[in-house]
């Protein structure tokens, strides 16, 4: 069957943002992650947008239809490369409980940059995975373009997200 | 009524009555300032060595109180102490009753964004004088409104999606009951204008969603006056009914009186899901005072609003103001009513 990595990736990865963030704040509040730019009608704050930017092959074994066991099995083996954006907005008048504080605006962008890096590294594929999925190496920029959009009034931030797993095809 | 301003050589508020029966550009707002929260500030040091905020923090810091950069999520008033500044209670003005004439350089606007379509649009709003503005009801009585500055709202009828027709009798509550299969999805904001001797206990909304009745009631307790109209405006969606419960503030005579949304009791109303179909309806409001008494309704829509946000002032004096005014959070329909 053909490998659906890059779809399994992005959806593990958006489901764990959630659900681990989630687990974080007042039951009855939400974080929402959106694997796109969500329309007007759509979006719900604090919002987090996973975004892909790139994605390609980055070192490959042994070449390619290489002999794989005493059964004879031609395949190839490489490292694959992703990188995502992850986005956050927060508008003006978003409040979310946090143990007993509640946090607006910059507080709450601070508070989700550091836990978002926490969580994107630490997160356990194995518990959102679709298919069996080997990743090698993950790690998360530093969050940049922190700052106000004093037309909308939302606080955001962005940072450069990347992943590399193992493609086998056969 | 306002008496004892002088209206400028224009006279705008002369020049918009005429204006009004010629064209729609003359627009009957609602205007609105979000509240303004305490800022959170730091005062004392972690003297202790402990962490967070415990009993350690007892030794001032040198110099004034270092603000964040944030705000608390109240905004009671308070003293300036601990960790506190100097606030004065400071809710949501929300005030009905504000007439501009309106220039639509771009009304209403697709815009193709990473988003999607998003309609957008600027316009200029001509008002009467300052004088004149601060002149008219609860705009003259609330010590909170001083002028229009940026970031202030004005709220319009884009469109009315259902107009009920006027009432005069004596009643405890009066019930709009709607025609079948009315939709209610294109709805943000329910308004009326009410004159009674009695007290204004609850509106309430109901509906069929799936099959089953659903509600939105508005709760509060506000004394009418019998001789002047007062306009409620109040919205219908994005209503949190769990800790925190959403309110909204009502203004009469330029005291605000808080209205807290609920479900009566039963499934709360997801007006989106109100598509249009005998099972997904939107069925009737009531508008119920605490006892019977003589009422007089007018004016009643349920409309779908547009929200213009103040980007820029021109203050001519005695003559008029200008404001220039974006609207930024547009939306489509059409993902209301599939999405819910």
């Amino acid at each position: 069957m053909a490998k659906d990595y890059l779809n399994v990736i992005e959806r593990a990865l958006m489901m764990g943002i959630s659900d681990k963030i989630n687990t974080d704040i007042d039951a009855n509040q939400n974080i929402y992650v959106y694997g796109h730019f969500p329309a007007t009608e759509e979006v719900q704050f604090p919002a987090v947008i996973v975004q892909l930017m790139a994605t390609g092959f980055d070192e490959q074994f042994f070449g390619q239809s290489a002999t794989f066991g005493s059964g004879g099995t031609t395949g190839t083996g490489e490292v694959y490369g992703t990188a995502y954006a992850v986005h956050i907005l927060i508008d003006k008048d978003t409040e979310i409980a946090i143990g007993s504080d509640k946090y607006k605006q910059r507080r709450l962008l601070n508070w989700m940059m550091l836990n978002i890096a926490n969580y994107v590294v630490d997160i356990n594929w194995d518990v959102y995975e679709e298919e069996e999925l080997e990743i090698l190496d993950r790690s998360l920029d530093s969050w940049n373009d922190i700052g106000y959009l004093e037309e909308f009034q939302w606080y955001g931030a962005t940072a450069q997200f990347t992943i590399h797993f193992k493609n086998h095809r056969t | 009524m306002v008496n004892n301003v002088k209206l400028g050589t224009v006279n705008m508020p002369k020049l918009m009555r005429n204006l009004s029966n010629r064209t729609r550009q003359v627009r009957d707002l609602v205007f609105h300032r979000d509240a303004i929260y305490n800022k959170a500030v730091g005062t004392k040091k972690d003297s202790d060595g402990s962490p967070g905020a415990g009993g350690g923090r007892t030794t001032d810091l040198a110099g004034p109180a270092v603000s964040f950069g944030y705000e608390e999520s109240s905004n009671t008033t308070q003293s300036t102490g601990t960790d506190q500044a100097y606030h004065l209670s400071t809710p949501a003005l929300h005030l009905p009753g504000l007439t501009a004439l309106q220039s639509p350089i771009i009304s209403r606007s697709g815009k193709l964004e990473q988003s999607g379509h998003r309609i957008t649009g600027a316009c200029t709003f001509y008002l009467p004088s300052l004088d004149y503005i601060r002149a008219l009801d609860n705009f003259s009585e609330t010590t909170q409104f001083d002028e229009i500055e940026t970031y202030d709202k004005l709220l319009d009828i884009e469109r009315v999606i259902i107009n009920p027709d006027d009432y005069t009798g004596t009643t405890a509550s009066k019930v709009y009951t709607f025609s079948d299969k009315q939709p209610g999805y294109e709805i943000d904001r329910v308004q009326f204008k009410i004159k009674t001797s009695g007290t204004l206990d609850y509106i309430l909304l109901t509906g069929n969603e799936g099959g089953t009745p659903s509600y939105l009631k508005w709760d509060g307790n506000l004394a009418l006056s019998s001789t002047a109209f007062t306009t409620i405006d109040l919205p219908v969606k994005d209503l949190v009914i769990t800790s925190p419960v959403t309110t909204a503030p009502v203004y009469k005579d330029g005291v605000e009186y808080s209205f807290s949304a609920g479900h009566n009791d039963g499934n709360m109303m997801i007006i989106n899901k109100l598509y249009g179909d005998s099972n997904n309806e939107l069925s009737s409001l009531t508008i119920a005072l605490t006892g019977s008494a003589l009422m007089e309704l007018k004016d009643i829509y349920l409309y779908k609003s547009a929200e213009w946000r103040v980007e820029n002032i021109k203050d001519y004096r005695d003559e008029y103001m200008e404001i220039g005014a974006l609207r930024l959070r547009g939306e489509r329909t059409s993902l209301r009513r599939a999405n819910g």
